[in-house]
């Protein structure tokens, strides 16, 4: 018997507001784009394309040229690849996570081996992945990874080595979740999106039994098979996953750990789920448990992770500017050092530890004497950690969109270069040199607008919190918070008035 | 598993009037005054970009890099060669630039090595006085004094921006901010959906349907799903 199913109960419109049918705008109901999107076999088709210029990067690390500017490994990870990122996220979604090249090598595995283990439960949490992030900020300062394309493959190798290991020990998607610090950046990233998987009528859901969204689909039982064993039915091949995230569509909020993979689209035997826009920067507001994740607002990694994020992107751009090397060569002749690593650590160590923790608990204790709360300086911290975002994915988005304005053409000539000196002749013509970026002119006030925006963001996310921490003292509860934003926007805007290394497009360094 | 009627909880999802964002808007539209005087303030050093790539010149493969703003402009010489321990035996390097006009004489000035972990490059800070066609010179002496030249011209550039230019291209910025600040302030408050209390499937049917890997293609078209009994 072939069944079809409807999509929304007739009843919607009489529903109060929360309850009806999602009325936003669905990618996926598009022609073109949301065809091909609920093509099943889409995310392969956009990961494939990736993986053979992953390809193409690490060959060229290792055999390419050693100048960055000239090497397709270096110039389209720190250039490109970066400003792409923040950019999709700004203007759609975590679009890196669904195209993620890195998942291929692991999908082939999955289809030799199944996973056996569970992720250890001490590794749980989002702990892991911030030492990682931190550790490649390091290692990207310490070993000026922007202009060795060498050791730019190395990263890219390990990434996937490191993918393919996790996951084909442990089940689910144990590395997005639990290991991956780009995922996580994205994560973050994605909260200001304009997009959002999510459901399209949550009435639907209720009547819904199966929850394959989250559980999956597995093969129909033959008839020997007893089906009201559990155990037998254990045994059922997975013809479609649900969230291996554990993201319970009704009870998912917003875009923190979902990596837009779509099963739960695909896994819906209703087609109930969609690409809806939303409004971005709403869910950081959001209070309550959220499905995957629990209570943001007390989980020590991700407010930890939401501080890192904010002032790692103020030390990863006031680390390519001309003060910073001044300030490094004054403590290496003060203290007497030779080596680079104990002056980079204590430079991460002040601005990842000490400045956010004397910044926030002045935020916090100003906060809780203007609004009169009665909530400890770290409960305080936890919820306005939220309202940092908006202007930490500023900062990255000045600084990365500054390189990737900049250096846009540059692919070409580096592309031509490529064929050239791989093939002896100019296939796609001599290399165009000349070709460069967007004059300073215009990629200055992107900057400041990225800059404005991620400020403007924070302030709203900010007085949303403070309402809900003090209502009848909301301006005392924001204040001390939105001088905090401001700080930072300033500082931004002073560390992208410098003089600025060029890094993968520029032999900088 | 029983699916609980839920009664949407305005209190968790934040509520935005109209008087109460006055205060973020307000800061907003003073910090974006000042913004918009910016322009004088000071500017990013422009882009370096390639003047000349893979020249050849003795020895050497040559790559110069330029910024070549009016005030203090920025060349960077590339040495790169197939030699193993071309490293060992660093030349001199110095350049000269001079305007094509002939207006003001020519001016040399030393280019000092860069510390770089895998290449030889020198970074040389002529002067440009004003927007002009200028020819540049890149002088190698090798260690036995002989000397070698290569020549390029350039055009010197004003540094930064205007005024008018970052209020044009801040212009869209300002207007999403509004857009944005707007949709905040007319999004009432309704409850959050998410707030849905959908009781999540037992951990253990998930735990059991995750234990095997994806097999083929579901069947999956158009709006609706067809499911074969």
């Amino acid at each position: 018997m072939t069944t079809t199913l409807s999509r929304r109960p007739p009843s919607g419109d009489r529903l109060p507001a929360g309850q009806r049918p999602n009325a936003a705008l669905d990618l996926l109901a598009l022609p073109g784009v949301g065809r091909f999107l609920r093509w099943r076999h889409s995310r392969l088709m956009l990961q494939l394309p990736l993986l053979a210029v992953s390809v193409v990067m690490v060959a060229h690390a290792f055999w390419g040229p050693d100048l960055a500017p000239k090497n397709l490994a270096a110039l389209l990870t720190w250039v490109h690849f970066r400003g792409l990122v923040v950019l999709a996220l700004l203007c759609a979604g975590n679009l890196f996570c669904m195209a993620c090249p890195f998942l291929l090598p692991r999908e082939l595995a999955r289809r030799l081996i199944a996973p056996r283990w569970e992720w250890p439960r001490w590794l749980r949490g989002k702990w892991l992945s911030l030492a990682l992030f931190v550790a490649v900020l390091f290692t990207y300062e310490l070993f000026d990874l922007w202009s060795d394309p060498w050791w730019t493959g190395v990263l890219i190798v390990a990434y996937f080595a490191a993918a393919l290991l996790v996951d084909a020990l442990f089940r689910r998607a144990s590395f997005c979740k639990h290991v991956c610090p780009v995922g996580q950046f994205n994560f973050l990233g994605s909260t200001l999106s304009p997009l959002e998987v999510a459901v399209r009528d949550h009435q639907v859901c209720h009547t819904c039994s199966t929850k394959d969204c989250i559980v999956g689909r597995r093969a129909e039982a033959p008839q020997a098979l007893d089906r009201q064993r559990p155990a037998g039915e254990a045994q059922l091949p997975i013809i479609q996953r649900g969230c291996e995230l554990g993201l319970f569509q009704p009870r998912k909020v917003g875009n923190l750990d979902c990596t837009f993979c779509l099963d739960c689209v695909y896994a819906c035997p209703h087609d109930n789920v969609g690409l809806l826009a939303r409004l971005p920067a709403e869910e950081l507001v959001a209070a309550g448990s959220r499905s995957g994740l629990g209570v943001v607002e007390r989980r020590a990694d991700l407010s930890a992770w939401m501080i890192v994020f904010t002032f790692a992107a103020l030390l990863n751009a006031f680390a390519m500017i001309s003060p910073v090397y001044a300030l490094e060569q004054a403590i290496a002749e003060w203290t007497g050092l030779t080596v680079e690593w104990p002056i980079l650590a204590a430079l991460f160590a002040v601005t990842l530890l000490i400045e956010p923790a004397l910044l926030l608990a002045a935020a916090a204790y100003t906060t809780r004497w203007l609004s009169g709360t009665g909530e400890s300086l770290l409960a305080i911290v936890q919820r306005f950690a939220r309202s940092l975002v908006p202007i930490g994915f500023g900062i990255w988005l000045a600084h990365y969109g500054f390189h990737f304005f900049t250096g846009l053409w540059t692919v070409i000539p580096v592309t031509q270069h490529t064929v050239w000196r791989t093939t002896g002749r100019e296939l796609l013509g001599a290399p165009q040199w000349h070709l460069g970026g967007l004059p300073e002119s215009v990629v200055f006030p992107l900057e400041m607008g990225f800059l404005g925006l991620g400020l403007l963001g924070s302030w709203l996310v900010a007085w949303g919190i403070s309402r809900q921490l003090a209502a009848e003292r909301t301006l005392g509860g924001w204040a001390p918070w939105a001088a905090l934003h401001l700080a930072i926007f300033a500082a931004a805007v002073w560390i992208l008035t410098q003089p600025m290394d060029m890094r993968g497009t520029f032999l900088g360094g | 598993m029983s699916a609980r009627t839920w009664r949407p909880s305005p209190a968790r999802w934040p509520r935005f009037g109209r008087r109460p964002l006055r205060w973020p808007c307000a800061a907003l539209a003073g910090l974006l005054s000042v913004l918009s005087v910016l322009g004088s303030a000071a500017a990013h050093e422009g882009p370096p970009f390639p003047i000349v790539v893979d020249q050849t010149l003795g020895e050497y493969t040559v790559s110069v890099w330029a910024d070549p703003d009016i005030g203090t402009a920025q060349f960077f010489v590339i040495l790169e060669s197939p030699a193993k321990d071309f490293a060992d035996r660093v030349p001199r390097v110095a350049l000269w630039v001079e305007p094509v006009s002939g207006r003001l004489p020519r001016v040399t000035c030393p280019a000092e090595q860069q510390a770089m972990r895998n290449r030889l490059q020198f970074e040389a800070r002529p002067v440009f006085d004003q927007r002009d066609q200028w020819r540049v010179g890149v002088q190698l002496t090798a260690s036995g004094g002989e000397t070698q030249e290569l020549t390029m011209q350039v055009e010197s550039t004003p540094p930064g921006y205007g005024a008018w230019d970052l209020a044009i291209y801040l212009f869209p910025f300002v207007l999403l901010g509004g857009l944005w600040a707007v949709a905040m302030l007319r999004r009432s408050a309704v409850a959050c959906p998410h707030d849905a209390p959908i009781a999540e499937p037992p951990r253990e049917s998930v735990l059991r349907a995750k234990q095997t890997a994806p097999g083929p293609v579901t069947k999956f078209q158009g709006s609706a799903v067809r499911e074969v009994e």
